[in-house]
């Protein structure tokens, strides 16, 4: 038991986000090309180019100061540790005693923090619009991110998202509350906002002045770039997990058993794939909104999550 | 049994959330057609718990005013709107008198206020479907608040609809709805109006070349 869950758990779960998380948004694309009438790259087309880039040396920008160097890692390594902080599989964390949600959304912050600070540090044009609007995004997305958390904290009575999890497994009535519903719109608003899909920012483009994501990452080259695209991918994995596993925890094994896991595995990939199916749908139906109205609808979400801890205060 | 009604009065509380999310959406949008659509679906959930309302209480009458709002409040006011805005061509944007984000923030301020007011009351109030209350104070209040802020006529309907909504909710939720013929002349009275203001913003179009309504303070011959 403490062999199966201090060295096969952490890897199990590295190995299916790190593993998946190019296949799931490979997935999003194919789907997305699709009901474009395009035939659209293949699903496994990000592994390809992550293993060509991996291959590849990279470019530096002469005037780039070890941040640049650095923050490929920081950000990988900082999602990669996130991954261990998730319950994916089974309601059991690898790495409970470390931290809890708190954890990970300083996490995030830490691998954004140092895209935004190397976008800077080439000193391209580009990268600082790019990191300016991202800091701008997310200095909304993260207030409202951790109101929606904290109202499930208190639903659960744990800031711990194992903990969470086991609860909303073990008392179904709980899932009625209608805080949660409050709280899981908002925290979908910043998932589509963090992550950098359609409504926010466009992730298919390279050359245009409204980009956000793209704007940033422009200056990485080789393997660096590879190691951001990877993250990135994790990220987008990640954030659905959380969603997924704290407000809709069905079928995630509470104990380690081979055949819960297995299980627990099926309806894991159902779940995320009918998340990122939503996705594509959303993506299709609205067009990217202007960089000015996104206060406005990071403030909808934001409002959404006060008035769910609010109201699972003042009446529960 | 008990849980039987644990399981109603949370499904209530919820669609009563979904009311609330749809009210937050009517100040939050930008576009006018997203406006109309979030009133539909405000009035599809109201007709959903006024119909689960008369299933669980088995008073008949409600199922009436259920099948009336269904048709009138679905279908027949939002096809209306969709109506007049294409035919008067107006810009397909809200405009206000303060911006999104503080009328964002200041409706959230509102529903916070008609939370914290009902407290009192539910306290003596059975257990059951505690969200109601609040929620239905929350929508007409910000009802009563975009009739205030906005400057088009739309909106304005749009808000004043909110306010009609959130009273028949009230109603419903603490009494069982209204007698029958008050509910019917509630229903003819909203859909008169909205016919009428209707008209009403045609004619403002034709007169002024526009509808918002700041304009109508200045004379002309």
């Amino acid at each position: 038991m403490s062999l199966a869950s201090n060295i096969i758990l952490p890897m199990l779960q590295i190995v299916v986000i790190a593993g998946l998380a190019p296949l799931v948004k490979g997935f999003i694309n194919k789907i997305e090309a699709r009901l474009q009438c395009r035939r659209g790259p293949s699903i496994f087309q990000l592994y390809y180019n992550l293993v060509k880039l991996l291959q590849k040396d990279a470019v530096v920008s002469e005037t780039a100061s070890w941040i640049f160097r650095a923050t490929p890692y920081v950000t990988f390594v900082s999602i990669l540790i996130i991954t261990l902080l998730v319950p994916v599989l089974s309601s059991h964390v690898p790495v409970n005693f470390a931290g809890d949600v708190i954890l990970i959304i300083y996490l995030f912050a830490l691998g954004r923090f140092f895209l935004v600070l190397s976008s800077l540090d080439t000193g391209s044009a580009f990268g600082g619009m790019g990191g300016s609007r991202e800091m701008m995004v997310s200095a909304m997305a993260e207030p409202a991110m951790m109101l929606s958390i904290f109202t499930v904290s208190l639903a659960a009575g744990s800031t711990n998202l194992g903990n969470i999890t086991s609860t909303m497994l073990n008392t179904s009535i709980i899932l009625l509350n209608p805080a949660l519903f409050l709280a899981f719109a908002a925290l979908a608003i910043v998932i589509i906002a963090e992550t950098g899909r359609i409504p926010i920012d466009n992730p298919y483009t390279h050359l245009e002045l409204t980009m956000i994501h793209e704007g940033m990452i422009l200056e990485f080259s080789g393997r660096y770039f590879a190691l951001i695209e990877w993250a990135s991918c994790m990220k987008l994995l990640l954030l659905l997990t959380i969603l997924v596993n704290t407000f809709l925890p069905w079928g995630v094994a509470p104990g380690l058993t081979f055949s819960g896991l297995i299980l627990s595995f099926a309806v894991y990939l159902v779940k995320i794939g009918f998340f990122a199916i939503l996705i594509v749908i959303l993506e299709m139906s609205f067009a990217k909104i202007r960089l000015f109205r996104i206060p406005n609808l990071l403030g909808t979400a934001f409002v959404l999550s006060l008035l769910a801890i609010i109201s699972h205060y003042m009446v529960s | 049994m008990a849980h039987q009604i644990v399981i109603n009065s949370k499904t209530i509380d919820i669609l009563a959330i979904l009311m609330l999310m749809s009210t937050i959406m009517l100040v939050g949008m930008s576009r006018l057609k997203n406006c109309i659509w979030a009133y539909a679906f405000r009035s599809f959930i109201l007709a959903w718990v006024s119909g689960l309302i008369a299933y669980f209480s088995g008073i008949h009458h409600i199922y009436i005013t259920t099948g009336i709002s269904l048709v009138l409040k679905v279908i027949i006011i939002p096809g209306f709107l969709f109506y007049i805005i294409n035919k008067v061509k107006i810009k397909n944007e809200v405009e206000s008198f303060i911006s999104y984000t503080l009328s964002l923030l200041i409706s959230c301020g509102i529903i916070l206020i008609a939370y914290y007011s009902t407290q009192s009351i539910l306290k003596f109030e059975n257990v059951f479907m505690r969200h109601c209350l609040p929620v239905s104070l929350a929508i007409t209040l910000v009802g009563f608040f975009v009739m205030i802020t906005r400057k088009k006529a739309i909106t304005q309907i749009l808000g004043l609809l909110a306010m009609e909504d959130g009273l028949f909710f009230a109603a419903l939720s603490t009494s069982y709805g209204m007698p029958l013929i008050v509910e019917l002349g509630i229903f003819f009275d909203i859909l008169v109006g909205v016919i009428i203001m209707g008209i009403y913003v045609y004619r403002i179009k034709e007169t002024f070349d526009t509808i918002d309504t700041d304009f109508l303070r200045e004379l002309r011959e």
